[in-house]
């Protein structure tokens, strides 16, 4: 019944609620977008400031600088480069153009550009890419003072997790400072309490956690920051910036587990290039903005998504659920018989479904007064017409008493005969009410319908001479709860109605044996077989469906309603059909034997 | 001089009727179309037998009512309610205020005159002892067919002059059947089917009033009812 009710509908109709995320994601990427470019923007911004120190301040570039945490850096990109460096030593990978023997300082590189023809600042950067080939010799002294400079400033100008180095026009590394990681204890002091897990926290670390590890990936601080020769020599940026134009460039980690934004700017000599200024940093800031994003807008949506659809079914249930309890009663406020009984699902419902049941309630009470009206015309035809027709009559019986004309008293006796008929029309029409009136009184005893039908049996061969009656073999004792005469006058409407339908001598059929819990009475004829289509409202009141013959007796169709007033006060059932072999028909009484009789 | 018999009833033209055909078999009738007209009259002079019809005018209970009155006045004047309800329950009504009998108005004039001679008679015959021939004897049944009395094991049981002819009717040939025509014949009725029954119910109860253990009426189903000669057969 409900394979696609209202609840499957209802559930599909909240599914449009899967669009927020991807109109969320759109929103998201914008953002990602929109923050990246602001962090080159910042970067530049930053290179700027740096380069804006370094201007026209090229003595400050002839010298290497030579603070700790450059060669730490130093160290550790060697380290991760060529795994080799630690043989170099602490300051291997320094060498100093002017302190060392001023010839070639490092041997077969040609990034390293050591014929200072090509510029005037005898500027010497240690051969990252190539630390074992550093000789030993080369190693510098401590620096000049004026090498700090550089990195002071830079220290100074540096931003949290950001790198910053200067190269010369040959490539070569001038200063290096800040870290692409956050310092590790600072970090630590911010983490070292964390606040306890909410219960929501929680539930979302143990149901979402895994789906959006596979679907998202949290940028991770445990990535290679090592700088690549590769970015100091060929780096679009720094290629950029050495030619005077600042420029930006997005690269991925050595390890591929973060991207690097660096941007360069040119750091000016009068009119001339002498160095670039180059300021990395990861974009770990804005990938861990848009995954945070992206989980609150995936886990919002789930909730969304399950409230409303709890909300839907729950509602769709509810809506559901009346709707076909007002169907049930709906159904089953008219019974078999026709009779009305009142809906109450719903009625007091303030919504359409109340309303529905409200008309749905109406109708039926006007089913129900027209039904009750059906069933009242007869008595009440009988009972308004009985005093009009003893004015007739009396007329009539006063008119006989005054001794009339032989040819007069004919037509006195025709009246009278018609007013008789007429009585006893009426009569018939408010048997049915007295017959219910009975009913009412309800009184109830125990009887053996056997004789009952065999009493009647005999009676009904007395009543009607022209009739021949074929009795079934005797059934077995049984009893059954009700009123004896009311069987009685039950039987005697269905076997009247029998005997008009059947022609003279053909054999009716009277028949009582036992069902199951139920004592069943037959009574079969030849002759007209019944209309299927009203064969279920035979027994309604004022419903007949013989042919009218002219002359013959009225039929008003309530011999068989009483047939079922009696069957109902037997909590039995009363119905007809016709024989199998289409002789004729068969109406039946079935009537529940008294539990616990022997 | 003429019994004077009070016809209430509405109807002009039934009213009329009845009052001629009651009035040509030597009756003297008085007629009153409503009930606060026939009360009033009655508080000066009551009459001899009063027929009422229970539906009076504006007042569908007003019979009733009347009968009250009536009975109230008189204990021992024949009221014949003589109406066109059918109802078991007016019927039941009717006979409870004292009525001593109960007529639809399908009854026919003859039938109507032949009640009203009966209940004079037994008014008349009230104090006078019965004659032996004019009882009937069944059993415990003693039916005085002058002043149409019934008794069982010498109790009055109570019943309508209907009543009383189906009585008689049944007990009069004990084990015969009499079908539902023979039974409204003899009781000068023409009803139909389900008012003989339960005038017949109505007749048992009565009897088992003054006997619990009555069961003489046997109801031959399809048939009719039987009068069942002595006791104790079953």
């Amino acid at each position: 019944m409900f394979s696609f009710g209202l609840r499957a509908k209802l559930f599909v109709a909240v599914l449009p609620v899967f669009a927020i995320p991807v109109v969320g994601l759109g929103y998201v990427r914008e953002m990602e977008a929109l923050l990246k470019q602001q962090q080159e923007q910042n970067l530049i911004t930053a290179a700027r400031t740096i380069a804006t120190a370094l201007h026209d301040r090229p003595s400050l570039l002839r010298l290497r600088p030579q603070d700790p945490a450059l060669k730490k850096d130093r160290q550790e990109a060697i380290n991760a480069f060529g795994g080799e460096g630690a043989a170099a030593g602490g300051a291997t990978a320094v060498a100093q153009n002017g302190v060392a023997s001023g010839g070639a300082a490092v041997a077969g590189d040609a990034s390293v550009a050591s014929d200072g023809a090509a510029t005037d600042a005898p500027v010497v950067v240690s051969p990252i890419t190539r630390p074992v080939q550093v000789p030993m010799t080369v190693l510098a002294p401590d620096p000049p003072p004026a090498t700090d400079e550089v990195s002071r400033i830079i220290s100074g100008l540096n931003r949290a997790k950001s790198r910053i180095w200067v190269l010369d026009k040959k490539h070569q590394l001038l200063a290096l400072a800040g870290s692409l990681k956050a310092a590790p204890d600072t970090d630590k002091t911010v983490d070292t309490k964390p606040a306890p897990p909410s219960f929501w926290e929680r539930a979302e670390n143990l149901l979402l956690r895994p789906l959006y590890s596979r679907l998202l990936t949290l940028p991770t601080e445990d990535f290679d920051d090592a700088l690549p020769e590769d970015a100091i020599t060929n780096g679009a940026e720094v290629e950029s910036a050495l030619s005077g134009i600042p420029a930006t460039r997005r690269r991925a980690t050595l390890d591929n587990r973060a991207v690097i934004l660096s941007a360069a700017h040119p750091i000016w000599a009068d009119d001339d290039v002498v160095a670039a200024v180059v300021v990395e940093e990861t974009t770990n800031a804005v990938q861990s903005f848009t995954t945070r994003a992206l989980e609150k807008l995936i886990t919002g949506t789930l909730l969304t998504f399950l409230l409303a659809s709890v909300t839907v079914l729950a509602f769709a249930s509810r809506i559901a659920g009346r709707i076909s309890r007002l169907r049930n009663e709906a159904e089953a406020a008219i019974d078999a018989n026709g009779r009305v009984r009142k809906i109450v699902a719903g009625s007091r419902a303030r919504d359409e479904i109340g309303d529905l049941s409200r008309s749905y309630s109406q109708l039926l009470e006007r089913l129900a007064q027209y039904h009750d009206y059906l069933e009242q015309l007869g008595s009440r035809l009988s009972h308004e017409f009985r005093t009009p027709i003893a004015v007739v009559r009396s007329s009539l019986e006063n008119l006989q008493m005054q001794g009339l004309p032989e040819e007069s008293a004919v037509y006195v006796q025709r009246a009278e005969q018609g007013i008789s008929r007429l009585s006893a029309m009426l009569s018939r029409m408010s048997e049915a009410r007295r017959i219910e009136a009975a009913l009412r009184e309800g009184e109830r005893v125990d009887y053996d319908p056997r004789e009952v039908v065999q009493g009647s049996v005999e009676g009904y061969r007395a009543a009607y001479p022209g009739s021949v009656f074929r009795t079934a073999p005797d059934a077995g004792e049984m009893r059954i709860s009700g009123s004896p005469e009311l069987l009685a006058q039950g039987l005697d409407k269905l076997v009247a109605n029998a005997v008009s339908f059947t022609a003279e001598g053909s054999p009716i059929g009277i028949a009582l044996r036992q069902e199951d819990a139920f004592a069943v009475i037959e009574v079969e004829n030849t002759g007209p077989l019944l209309p299927q289509a009203h064969s279920a409202r035979l027994f309604d009141s004022m419903v007949s469906l013989r042919d009218s013959q002219a002359g013959a007796e009225p039929h008003l169709g309530l011999g068989l309603f009483i047939v079922r007033l009696v069957a109902e006060f037997h909590n039995g059932s009363a119905d007809a059909r016709n024989r199998p072999d289409g002789t004729g028909v068969i109406m039946r009484l079935r009537l529940p034997l008294k539990l616990g009789a022997a | 001089m003429a019994k004077r018999i009070a016809l209430i009833e509405d109807d002009a033209a039934i009213r009329a009727n009845y009052a001629d055909a009651i009035k040509k078999h030597g009756y003297e009738v008085a007629t009153y179309a409503s009930r606060p007209e026939a009360s009033s009259a009655f508080k000066v002079r009551l009459p001899e037998l009063a027929i009422i019809d229970i539906g009076l005018g504006q007042e569908p209970e007003g019979g009733f009512t009347l009968c009250r009155e009536l009975r109230a006045l008189s204990a021992t004047l024949p009221i014949i309610f003589l109406t066109a309800r059918d109802s078991d329950f007016d019927i039941v009504s009717g006979l409870r205020l004292g009525a001593d009998d109960y007529l639809t108005k399908d009854v026919s004039l003859p039938h109507l005159l032949a009640r009203i001679a009966a209940l004079f008679r037994r008014a008349e015959l009230a104090a006078t002892p019965a004659a032996a021939e004019e009882i009937i004897e069944r059993g415990q049944l003693k039916l005085d067919m002058k002043r149409f009395l019934a008794t069982w094991n010498d109790k009055i049981v109570d019943l309508t002059l209907t009543e009383f002819w189906m009585v008689h009717a049944l007990a009069k040939f004990p084990g015969h059947v009499k079908n539902r025509d023979q039974l409204m014949g003899d009781a000068k009725i023409v009803v139909d089917d389900g008012t003989i029954t339960s005038h017949v119910k109505r007749i048992r109860k009565k009897f088992v009033v003054v006997d619990d253990a009555f069961d003489s009426i046997d109801t031959v189903y399809g048939m009719g009812y039987r009068w069942r000669e002595g006791d104790g057969q079953r």
